[in-house]
């Protein structure tokens, strides 16, 4: 058995895709709400499309059990099939606007369908750069869209059906060329089945789980084939009446032999596949897929019987061989085929009876549609838990009912979930019948982000609504590896399951020395870091999408979807563009609680996870550079529009740039391919102008004292960091109009010469060596000259002078000079309009000043005095930087200097 | 077999799911473990047994941040290890009278109880797997409820578990008992060398479990002060009620050992070995929703009884899962023994049939069991036929009819006793109780409501019997075993395919959920307010009498002995 492929269906149904359509006879909605919508968070049109009988058994055992089915109709479309009989087609489709997986076979939408042995698959794939199988896609829409033609969908799945298909270009309607996919819209499937078979057939094996009572289908594929030999396979479980099967066949000519079969590795799994499988001379025909062995699978129209779908494929002698190799074949007793009894099977007979056909919701307005007219009067609407529905207005022409709701129980709508109708004239204490709504602007809203994983592509400008927000955020933490808590994810839930084996309370605890990081490594998130551009140069993985969208933003493209994406969703512009009922964020405005908190989260975390030198290390350059990349982009963003902390957003700013850029760090510690890689990436996402601008904007921020300090000192730090490079072609770069650039420069004047007062207090005590409570400023009066007249007079002013309350050791007039200097240049710095510094010192009447309108100064020491006739201040390096940078020569004397308030520079222009 | 290659197929399906056992199959126990129980003994649960170990925790805790070590997990895990493997050790080793009432729930006894006869005890034995052993699993997050200890998050600064000021206070209390010990003295810091036994067993004279009750002069008064009046004002409250009424019920059936069995009874009917136990007026309320509780529990054994009821039958029916079982061959399986069942025993049959109304057989069963007395009164006891009796009935793999009338009258019984409109409205605000559940966890508001449409439609017994199996059996049980598919496995005991059952073998246990009584008599007695409920002729202390009496002891033990460390914490 070890070379007989197999295939795990839910590993199958996951993906980035843009579509998914599933066909079921049965829909097992609960299991595809916890376990497949989980697995298809990002594809944004989800469409199911069920036989309607046993779509509606589903819905009201749900109703019946109190199973909320919140996101039925709401995130994803689960619609019925109208057809007079069984819809019984099975197949998955998934599809983007390049490519394409699709899984045909026998099993429904369920944990048995799905999840067990039992079953039978084909599963091809499409890329657009191969274009193979296209016809076999082409022969699934044909069929979906013939169900859609003959009116067998309601309006909401067609229109879902429509926005697949116009996000889906490379699909056409119809195949092109001969493929192996078969459907009986029109023809009835034993035509295919006949047409494929060519030449005498010394062997013909069945097994359908189901067959007629009267087994005529059976009889009627023997009379067309006429097989040399029968082999039925069947188990305890096929419905068949046994006497008339053995009476079918049992006919001249054919040697019969009825086996029992079974799952050799699962005794207990029931054998749903559906087999008819034909060995002629030249080739063998296998059968598989949706049709049992029945009049209404196999021999009629759809119009007449159930909607099928079948792979008929062809292959020489012995190209099937293996397809029996995980069952076990043995002779069935005479005794066993007597106990085979018919049970049905699925095939019930149309009704006319009055229901309710759908309902739908767009904006205020609910919709029922019934099957026929109801009694007089309108329907009454409740929720599951008795509460009535206020409808405003309600019209209606006894088919169709029309309420407009009130706002409070629309928002209880847009939840999810179903309500409860009970039809005018209906019986006295009759069940009212449920219905899950078509959230029509919310499905509608959900194809918006049509243009494969739109909020990832699209985050070089966040998204506009507080829904997307969130979701964005999510997509971020499915697909980044920044931090303890994401690696945990990736490597440590296994380590994790083993830990609670002794307790559950603790499982969800985190160890994060125990990240198993060759996993980690392993894993497809991590590698997908290390993707490079495909051929074309697009990106191959979402990394790589990520920062794609970043460069375009920054190179002015707004990653927004384009106009194309925008008008693939047809039913723009008529309908409110709420998305999940939510309106519109506008820039700035209101953000949710939940995503405020959410995003300040991540910014503690990334923080956090920048200081764990050891995890960084583990992680290694490629990630970090990335990271850092995407993360402090996101960071930019999330402050622009006011949905993040600016304290934790900026505590994380900082920590990204020095992680980045500091001296030792990241980028500095890169040498050889290594630092080639990263310099590419960063040069890629334009990292440095993008690191200049974004400290920039700090300036607009009030922020604790701790943090403006810690900004400071950043500022002055990147001004010097070599790996930055902050130069003036990096200015140009960052800043190509000269107002833009001197307002840069500007902006980081002002970031680095942040001190206050008591700050410029604490830099002159620790110059002096003494304590900072023995320096204090003061306002002194002083006789200055006016500065007017000539001679220019002398009169009293306040000025603010510092106050030395503890002697200086060795303090004499030069180095009272000294201090000037210093003082001076530290106020130049902060931007304080120099005027007249003055320094008055503990001991007797030391005093030392400079009175910048005069151009002279003085220092007092003891009994030594010395004049000063220039200050030339000495400004730390930074600043010598800005001043390169926007060619300004320091000034080489203390001197008045036009009015330069302590206030914050305008922003970059 | 192989993963499939580049081919179209075909391709057998694989199972995307293993098979795993599960427990708690219709998912009904958080009603009770997460909402009932958490609302009536917050800060308390299962196996938070013995109060003196948050002492034990909070002192460990404290100790390791009085030490110049690093706050992680990883060195917490290095100094706590030995440090609770030794203490496992010497509260096996008490010699003390306290410790004939200590029978279970030391922290990795299951391990050391093995070598408990060496003379020297290592302290880097392995004695539990989980890192933080006793801590880690069970008391760490009741200890952050009753604010002892804020928890590790790195967002707040918390870069590791820390005691509060209150926890620090707690844990000086346990070090005063303990500091005069040689252990403490000589092995504690540094505890990398073996320990022997007599200083094992000197060391648990003063800080075993069982020891908590006379430390009158150490932690005792600020345990009773943390559990009376620690964490939430509400949650604490409520703690304090549930402690008086336990000294209230164990007054009653003096003669017997309070089990967890007769605690249920006790809870329930206030009745037992004909003796009536009749709660203190403060403390009515508080047994009005233990006994909503225990009406939960009867309620909630009801449908998992149907459930492995229908699990061995199926398994039986469809030969050990090889074949489907039509639900229509259930129905008449059901039917046929319904029609020939002996549940009457000794009592007259009124002719109790698959086809009598559901509401005859509640009239029959009302007229043996008397539902008459409210909410609050004593419910008298039938030999035969009420909850407790049917319980004890079919508290075995015994699947017969019997069984499923059984179940059934259970439901009915406790549907007239507490949750028919009028005894709903009785109840007043405790109603609210027994909605908890709603729609996804069967609670007993929504169930009722249905099961009274279906009486007043006059449905049979097979009728609801068949509506309860299909509603609240086989779809509760599929969508619970839906939703445990990616951690748990394939839990499945059976799940319908088209209009069939399909069985899968595996076990289908039934019993009650935890009440907690273990843990809450457990916690009384040791923090000396009474004897203990496991013995007979229990004695409430003065602590505990007055805690009776008042509803509350004096508070402020804990306020006052945390003072210092807040002042400390602000830097003053």
């Amino acid at each position: 058995m070890s070379d007989v492929p197999v295939i795990v269906v839910p590993e199958q149904i996951q993906g980035s895709w843009t579509n998914l359509v599933v066909l079921t006879y049965s829909a097992h909605l609960d299991f595809f709400e916890t376990h497949l919508l989980r697995q298809l968070s990002r594809v944004p049109n989800r469409i199911v499309l069920a036989d309607d009988r046993r779509l509606a058994d589903q819905f009201a055992t749900a109703a019946r059990s109190g199973q909320r089915l919140g996101q039925a109709n709401r995130t994803y479309l689960a619609a019925p099939i109208r057809n007079p009989w069984a819809a019984h087609a099975k197949a998955v489709l998934l599809t983007t606007s390049t490519a394409g997986r699709l899984l045909v076979g026998s099993g429904n939408l369920g944990p048995d369908g799905y999840a067990e042995p039992g079953e039978l698959w084909h599963r091809y794939t499409y890329d657009d750069g191969i274009g193979e199988h296209v016809d076999v896609f082409a022969a699934v829409r044909s069929l979906i869209d013939g169900i859609a033609t003959r009116g067998w969908l309601d309006p909401a799945a067609v229109a879902g059906l429509t926005r697949a298909w116009s996000s889906t270009p490379w699909l056409p309607p119809r195949p092109a060329a001969r493929q192996p996919l078969h459907h009986n819209l029109d023809t009835p499937l034993i035509e295919a089945i006949t047409a494929a078979v060519d030449g005498p057939i010394s062997l013909l094996t069945v097994h359908t789980p189901f067959y007629d009572e009267d087994v005529a289908t059976l009889g009627q594929l023997l009379d067309r084939l006429r097989p040399e030999r029968l082999r039925v396979l069947l188990t305890p479980d096929t419905s068949v009446d046994g006497e008339r099967l053995a009476a079918v066949v049992s006919r001249p000519g054919t040697a019969v032999s009825l086996d029992r079969v079974g799952v050799a590795d699962a005794p207990t799994a029931f054998l749903h596949a559906k087999i008819i499988h034909v060995v002629g001379n030249k080739r063998e025909v296998l059968v598989t897929g949706s049709p049992n062995l029945s009049r209404r699978a196999l021999l009629l129209p759809a119009a007449t019987g159930n909607v099928e779908l079948a792979v008929i494929e062809t292959r020489p002698p012995g190209g099937f061989a293996s397809l029996y190799t995980p069952l076990t074949v043995q002779p069935l007793s005479a005794s066993e085929s007597l106990t085979l009894t018919f049970r049905g099977g699925g095939e019930k007979a149309p009704t006319d009876a009055l229901a309710l056909l759908y309902s739908e919701l767009r904006g205020n307005v609910l919709t029922l549609v019934f099957t026929t007219a109801t009694g007089p009067g309108v329907p009454e609407l409740f929720f599951p838990d008795g509460t009535a529905l206020l409808a405003l207005t309600a019209e209606g022409d006894g088919t169709v009912f029309r309420f407009r709701l009130a706002d409070t129980d629309v928002e209880r709508l847009t939840r999810g979930g179903r309500v409860d109708v009970r039809a005018p004239g209906c019986a006295e204490g009759a069940e009212p019948e449920p219905t899950w709504p078509y959230h029509v602007d919310a499905l509608r809203g959900r194809m918006e982000r049509v243009g494969d994983n739109r909020l990832l592509m699209s985050m070089g400008a966040l998204p506009h609504t507080d829904n997307d927000l969130f979701a964005l955020l999510r997509q971020l933490e499915q697909t980044l590896i920044f931090d303890p808590e994401t690696a945990w994810k990736v490597a440590g839930a296994r380590a994790a399951a083993h830990a609670g084996e002794e307790g559950d309370a603790e499982r969800e605890r985190v160890r994060w020395e125990e990240i198993d990081w060759e996993r980690l490594y392993r894993h497809p998130r991590y590698r997908g870091y290390q993707r490079s551009r495909g051929p074309d140069g697009e990106p191959t993985s979402e990394i790589e999408l990520i920062l794609s969208s970043i460069a375009a933003r920054l190179n002015g493209v707004t990653g927004s979807p384009t106009a194309q994406e925008q008008d693939d969703d047809l039913g723009a512009g008529s309908e409110p563009d709420d998305a999940d009922g939510e309106k519109q964020r506008p820039r700035g405005l209101s953000v949710s609680t939940r995503t405020r908190m959410a995003y300040n989260r991540l910014a503690v975390r990334f923080t956090v996870a920048l200081h764990d030198t050891v995890f960084q290390e583990k992680l290694g350059p490629t990630l970090t550079v990335r990271n850092v990349v995407i993360l402090g982009h996101i960071l930019r963003e999330l402050l622009r529009d006011d949905v993040i902390d600016p304290g934790r957003a900026i505590t994380a700013q900082l920590a990204s740039w020095s992680f980045l850029w500091g001296p030792d760090k990241l980028v500095a510690s890169l040498t050889g391919e290594e630092r080639a890689a990263a310099e590419q990436v960063l040069t890629e996402v334009r990292a440095r102008q993008t690191t200049l601008r974004a400290l920039c904007e700090l300036t607009g921020y009030d922020v604790d004292d701790e943090l403006r300090r810690a900004v400071r000192d950043q500022t002055q730090e990147l001004l010097l960091s070599p790996t930055l490079g902050l130069d003036q072609r990096l200015l140009a770069l960052t800043a190509p109009d000269a107002r833009q650039a001197a307002a840069l420069v500007a902006n980081l004047r002002y970031l680095a010469g942040d001190y206050t007062d008591r700050e410029i207090i604490e830099q002159m005590a620790a110059h002096w060596g003494i304590g900072t409570t023995s320096v204090a400023w003061e306002r002194g009066k002083v006789q200055r000259s006016t500065g007017q007249g000539c001679p220019p007079r002398q009169s009293e002013v306040e000025v603010d002078l510092i106050r030395v309350q503890e002697p200086i050791a060795g303090l004499t007039v030069e180095r009272a000079g000294t201090d000037l200097v210093r003082l001076a240049s530290l106020l130049i710095v902060t931007g304080v309009d120099l005027d007249y510094v003055r320094i008055r010192y503990a001991q007797g009447r030391d005093v030392a000043y400079w009175d910048a309108v005069a151009g002279e100064g003085i220092c007092y020491v003891g009994s030594d005095e010395k004049e000063l006739t220039e200050l030339r201040p000495e400004f730390p390096a930074w600043w010598q930087r800005l001043d390169d940078l926007d060619g300004r020569a320091a000034p080489a004397v203390a001197r008045c200097s036009p009015a330069r308030s302590h206030q914050r520079p305008s922003a970059l222009v | 077999m192989t993963s499939e290659g580049e081919t179209t197929g075909p391709f057998w399906a694989a199972r995307a799911y293993p098979r795993g056992s599960g427990q708690d199959h219709l998912g009904l126990g958080s009603v009770s473990s997460d909402r009932l129980l958490a609302g009536l003994s917050p800060g308390v649960n299962v196996l938070t047994v013995h109060p003196r170990y948050w002492s034990f925790y909070a002192f460990l805790l404290d100790e390791f941040w009085a030490r110049d070590l690093p706050r992680s997990q990883a060195a917490f895990r290095d100094f706590y290890r030995p440090r609770e493997a030794l203490y496992s050790f010497a509260c096996q080793l008490c010699e003390q009278p306290e410790h004939e009432t200590l029978t279970s729930g030391v922290v990795g006894s299951r391990r050391t109880y093995s070598v408990i006869g060496q003379d020297k005890f290592d302290p880097a034995f392995d004695y539990i797997k989980e890192p933080l052993g006793g801590y880690g699993l069970y008391y760490r997050t009741v200890m952050e409820s009753m604010g002892l200890v804020v928890l590790t998050d790195p967002a707040a600064g918390v870069v590791f578990d820390a005691p509060t000021p209150e926890g620090r206070a707690v844990a000086a209390g346990y070090r005063s008992a303990v500091g005069g010990t040689r252990f403490y003295r000589d092995y504690f810091a540094t505890c990398d060398t073996a320990v022997a036994r007599d200083v094992l067993a000197e060391f648990a004279a003063a800080g075993c479990l069982c020891r908590l009750r006379t430390a009158a002069t150490a932690d005792l008064p600020l345990l009773q002060d943390v559990f009376l009046h620690y964490g939430e004002p509400e949650e604490a409250e409520r703690r304090r009620a549930t402690f008086r009424f336990f000294l209230d019920f164990c007054r009653t059936t003096q003669a017997e050992a309070v089990s967890q069995d007769r605690f249920r009874q006790l809870v329930y009917f206030r009745e037992l070995d004909g003796e009536r136990y009749e709660p203190l007026p403060g403390v009515l309320g508080t047994a009005r929703r233990w006994r909503i509780y225990q009406a939960r529990e009867y309620f909630a054994f009801a449908f998992n009884r149907l459930w492995a009821w229908v699990t061995r039958r199926g398994l039986e029916l469809s030969d050990d899962g090889l074949t489907l079982v039509p639900l229509g061959r259930l129905w008449t399986v059901i039917t046929e023994e319904l029609d020939d069942n002996d549940f009457c025993g000794d009592l007259s049959d009124p002719g109790i049939t698959a086809d009598m109304p559901g509401r005859a057989f509640a009239d029959w069963l009302t007229g043996h069991v008397d539902i008459t007395p409210g909410v609050d009164d004593l419910w008298p006891r039938h030999d035969e036929l009420d909850e407790h009796t049917l319980y004890a009935w079919c508290a075995n793999d015994e699947d017969d009819a019997g069984t499923l009338l059984a179940m059934l009258a259970i439901l009915l019984l406790v549907h007239r006793r507490l949750c028919t409109p009028g005894r709903q409205a009785d109840l007043g605000d405790d109603a609210a109780l027994l909605a908890e559940g709603g729609g996804q966890r069967i609670g007993m508001t929504r169930f009722y409501e249905l099961l009274h449409r279906r009486l007043t439609a006059n449905q049979t017994i097979a009728e609801l019997l068949q509506w309860i199996i299909i509603d609240f059996v086989i779809v509760q049980h599929e969508r619970v075993a839906t939703a445990k598919l990616p951690h748990s496995g394939d839990t499945f005991r059976f799940r319908r395919v088209g209009d069939a059952l399909r069985f899968f073998p595996a076990d289908a246990p039934t019993a009650f959920n935890d009440s907690r009584f273990g843990a809450l008599s457990t916690i009384a007695h040791e923090l000396g307010l009474v004897s203990s409920l496991a013995w007979e002729r229990r004695e409430l202390t003065a602590s505990g009498l007055a805690l009776l009496a008042d509803g509350d002891l004096p508070t402020g033990a804990v306020q006052q002995a945390a003072a210092e460390f807040h002042q400390e914490s602000r830097g003053e």
